[in-house]
């Protein structure tokens, strides 16, 4: 094989570049894994938000053209598709209520809310569950939060409860101020990704799950939902 | 964390995570050493290894058997890259800077300068260049230089000779022959 270079040049070069293996330390796996899944969740909020903005984009375009009548077929389709759109946000996990001999059980676990004390899954045995995982930083998670506000103080006395487990990586530092200004009603912790991970991973957030009174999962919604989907799987999870 | 969850009881996992998880735990340390080797900031370094796993979950090309290749061969262009992009901000920095920061204990050391000296090379040499000193330097065989690059495996001993010219040529003319 032809090289035309001066055989001495091959070794000074490779003393060279291995001054850099010193720089080339052992990688910690573990917090990589965990800083992979923090980018996945804020690279899932972000597709979300460009979603919802080209939505409300293109759907005030749509109104602006219905005024005219020559382009109002236009716009009627400029419409449909933004509901469509909208509506592939409820995303790619079943989100209908599984029948009951279906259901997985769902994991358990403990946690400590904000106050210290531990909240175990498996105590709310009996009660239908609104399990959500969220983040402070996650925008569709505000705007689910005053709504599970909400059910709590309407179905808790017929036997229903929200658990809030926020995936922040600085826990409490930003979750408690939020829940102190929103006035949560329900408990909330703080989750990791080994509790994530019992739940066949949370990518994207919010992640919301709703589990019956045997405790097992019947529904799972990956990402924003409607108000009206999650009462209606509520009014149906408790007359079980 | 206050709490540890208890008990697993199964629950299906979602392939594409698998996936990731498994590549993941067999090629991190690779990777983030490929990496760690061209940055000098570890922070960044970890961070850019992680993003290079991000994207190989995303490029369905990229899967299968040409998992490892691609791996390590985005894991050098990103280094080398960001390598490039810190270069040419550091020649606008002391123009910005109030003043120049104190230098570390550690950048006391010649050694530190040996490897700030090499890294620069690298940035300056044409890309391909750089990545194949890097690759081989990292102990990779000519084959899998080849493979990695996507090259003709008869051309990498010529061409991998030609960036090692290169790379003494470069060096000797900003440092000296030392």
């Amino acid at each position: 094989m032809e090289t035309g270079s001066d055989p001495k040049t091959g070794s000074w070069v490779d003393d060279r570049m291995a001054s850099l293996n010193t720089d080339a330390g052992n990688a910690d796996a573990a917090r990589g894994w965990s800083l992979l899944q923090q980018q996945r969740r804020k690279a899932a909020a972000r597709r979300t938000r460009w979603t919802w903005s080209l939505s409300a984009a293109a759907a005030a375009a749509a109104v602006v053209v219905l005024g005219f009548p020559l382009t109002r077929a236009f716009a009627a389709r400029c419409v449909s598709a933004c509901v469509e759109l909208a509506s592939s946000l409820h995303t790619s996990l079943p989100s209908t209520t599984r029948a009951e001999h279906g259901r997985k059980l769902a994991p358990d676990f403990t946690l400590a809310d904000a106050n210290g004390k531990a909240v175990k899954l498996s105590d709310y045995r009996g009660q239908v569950v609104l399990l959500n995982f969220w983040a402070t930083w996650c925008q569709p998670c505000q705007r689910e939060i005053p709504w599970f506000i909400e059910f709590q103080q309407q179905y808790r006395p017929h036997g229903f409860a929200v658990l809030g487990v926020s995936l922040d990586e600085d826990g409490w530092n930003s979750v408690k101020p939020y829940i102190e200004a929103k006035k949560t009603n329900y408990p909330v912790m703080i989750g990791n990704d080994a509790l994530g991970a019992l739940y066949g991973g949370i990518v994207d957030l919010p992640t919301t799950l709703l589990i019956d009174k045997s405790g097992h999962i019947a529904v799972m919604h990956v990402g924003l939902c409607s108000r009206s989907d999650y009462e209606g799987e509520i009014k149906g999870l408790l007359v079980e | 964390m206050s709490g540890t969850p208890e008990a697993i009881v199964d629950l299906a996992p979602g392939d594409t995570r698998l996936d990731l998880e498994t590549i993941f735990a067999a090629q991190y340390g690779r990777i983030a050493r490929v990496i760690a080797r061209v940055l000098r900031d570890p922070a960044r370094a970890e961070e850019l290894a992680v993003e290079v796993f991000l994207k190989w979950s995303r490029t369905s090309a990229a899967q299968g058997l040409a998992a490892e290749g691609w791996l390590y061969r985005t894991a050098v262009r990103a280094s080398l890259d960001e390598l490039r992009r810190q270069t040419r901000r550091g020649r606008f920095e002391p123009l910005l800077d109030s003043g120049p920061a104190p230098p570390t204990p550690e950048e006391l050391q010649s050694s530190q300068e040996d490897r700030d000296r090499v890294r620069a090379v690298l940035a300056a040499l044409p890309p391909r260049q750089a990545e194949m000193l890097l690759l081989r330097s990292d102990g990779l065989s000519y084959e899998e230089v080849a493979s990695v690059l996507e090259m003709n495996p008869s051309s990498v001993g010529t061409l991998l000779s030609r960036a090692q010219q290169a790379f003494r040529k470069e060096f000797v003319k900003r440092y000296g022959d030392r």
